[in-house]
């Protein structure tokens, strides 16, 4: 029963991985939906130029995205330097750095999957909700949002799963701290350079593996509650 | 409607017929080498990366004046723990220089070293350092109030887990009475070059480095040198890896940089770099 048994490094990495996907999810999805909204009922000058910029972290190389972080975020950046000294907040190699370099990252997944359940939302629905005396906030958050939130439950379980595997950009971003900012996938790649400890390892990829998996499953299974109650 | 398929089509004919050029033309340019050149990979400490790099690019200059045929060296620069991971598991690099002999053990222990080829290459001293700019100053003796000048901000050095940089940083850290406050302040990255490129950045306070990544650094500046009875020796060994079956020509080549590094315009170039001599010399 013993190698069930989680070691004091694998409960760490697994719980701050958890706890870096949940903010991740979190602090992306108001964003999500609204940039989503934006690029799938709005037509505007420059929109395709917002539609790339969003697009940009799916293309460019993680340690790209890390660098630019930063770049931005480090005690030198100017952001961050406006962070440190208007809030005391530190963002850099800390669990925070982590949340944004992986919200980063999967933030176009996020809004592709929504963008595309908003856009298969019946316009003419809207239209009604409008007749119907409904403002376009009424229409958004009564009639949108609520059919299209099989979409949205697989952004967030996208964006979930990317930031759980999110390793490049936060390497260069945050480092790789115990108890800080070594997640999973961090946290293996450092046993990966060690001779000898093959066996750790392993055990973090079975982990790894698990936790993806069980995510998808659940994500599975809400789907189809979901689609039951609004096919009902 | 129609000419314009057809042009369509004949557009898309050039563009796969451009595709199908660039994919044959590196094997184009690599038939056309006069003489076959020996190529061999070392992998090496990334705190050696600017010294071999200048050793590589005179070795080959060099080699374009003397027999042929030439060899041509390629280098991977990572932690030697790294390094000795991958040469265990069948990396194709011909020589290892490690930071550490503990790396070089291991790769021995696993028997992929040629018996008889390993030899000291160089030394370094570790140093507490800070971007040139830097107001910090301290005396580097043990007890000495690291946290207090750091003030808040972040100590970086390589990964205490399987880079020598961060190995023996741990030890000397522990030496000054520090290690237990500083651990949580601690940047670890993967290898010697990017702690140092971190601190040139100014993306921390303060960073323990090697002598040799300090001492003609422009952008840095050395709080002390860290005496050499506060951590293990950073001894650098080199040694020819055995990859399975190997040609003849291929261990000459791989002999001939092992021998003109631990030779005199190869050591030239490691004490211009701040390295200090192998044991002996």
């Amino acid at each position: 029963m013993e190698i069930f048994a989680l070691s004091a490094l694998e409960r760490e990495a697994l719980m701050l991985s958890l706890r870096v996907a949940l903010w991740c999810v979190a602090i992306s999805l108001p964003f999500g939906i609204l940039t989503a909204w934006v690029l799938a009922r709005c037509d505007f000058p420059g929109k395709a130029f917002l539609d790339g910029l969003v697009h940009l972290p799916l293309v460019l190389p993680p340690v790209v995205v890390g660098y630019a972080l930063l770049v931005l975020f480090g005690q030198q950046g100017f952001v961050g330097r406006w962070l440190a000294t208007s809030f005391g907040l530190e963002i850099a190699f800390t669990w925070k750095g982590a949340v944004i370099a992986s919200a980063v990252m999967a933030f176009p997944l996020m809004v592709r999957a929504i963008r595309l359940s908003i856009e298969a939302v019946d316009t003419g629905l809207e239209a009604a909700a409008r007749t119907l005396g409904a403002g376009p906030f009424g229409i958004v958050f009564s009639v949108t949002l609520p059919l299209a939130w099989p979409g949205i439950l697989t952004g967030m379980v996208l964006a979930f799963a990317r930031s759980l595997g999110e390793f490049g950009a936060t390497i260069t971003f945050v480092s790789n701290i115990p108890g800080e900012t070594r997640t999973l996938p961090l946290a293996l790649y450092g046993l990966t350079q060690v001779p000898g400890s093959e066996g750790a390892a392993t055990r973090l990829v079975i982990i790894s593996t698990l936790l993806a998996f069980v995510a998808l499953i659940a994500s599975e299974i809400m789907a189809r509650r979901i689609r039951k109650r609004l096919a009902a | 409607m129609i000419p314009k398929t057809r042009d369509r089509r004949r557009r898309g004919l050039w563009a796969c017929a451009a595709m199908a050029l660039c994919l044959m033309a590196p094997i184009a340019s690599a038939s056309q080498m006069p003489v076959a050149a020996q190529r061999i990979v070392v992998a090496a400490a990334a705190s050696m990366l600017p010294s071999i790099n200048q050793a590589i690019a005179e070795f080959h200059a060099e080699q374009a004046l003397t027999a042929p045929p030439p060899v041509r060296v390629s280098a991977i620069y990572a932690s030697s723990g790294a390094l000795a991971r991958q040469i265990i598991s069948g990396g194709p690099a011909l020589l290892f220089i490690s930071a550490d002999p503990r790396w070089m053990d291991a790769v021995e222990r696993a028997e992929r070293l040629i018996p008889g080829s390993r030899r000291e290459l160089a030394r370094n001293a570790l140093v507490l350092a800070v971007p040139r700019k830097s107001k910090l100053s301290l005396d580097l003796k043990p007890g000495a109030d690291l946290t207090r000048i750091l003030a808040g901000g972040r100590l970086v050095t390589a990964d205490p887990d399987h880079a020598p940089l961060g190995m023996h940083a741990r030890a000397a850290l522990k030496w000054l009475g520090a290690w237990a406050m500083i651990e949580d302040r601690l940047v670890r990255v993967a290898d010697a070059a990017q702690a140092r490129i971190l601190l040139e950045r100014g993306a921390v306070a303060a960073g323990v480095l090697y002598a040799s990544d300090v001492a003609l650094n422009p952008r840095l500046r050395s709080l002390g040198t860290f005496p050499a009875v506060s951590h293990p020796p950073s001894l650098y060994e080199i040694a020819r890896i055995g990859n399975g079956l190997l040609e003849a020509s291929t261990t000459a080549a791989a002999t001939r940089f092992e021998d003109w590094l631990s030779g005199p315009r190869g050591q030239a170039i490691l004490r211009a770099h701040g390295f200090a001599p192998p044991e002996g010399h």
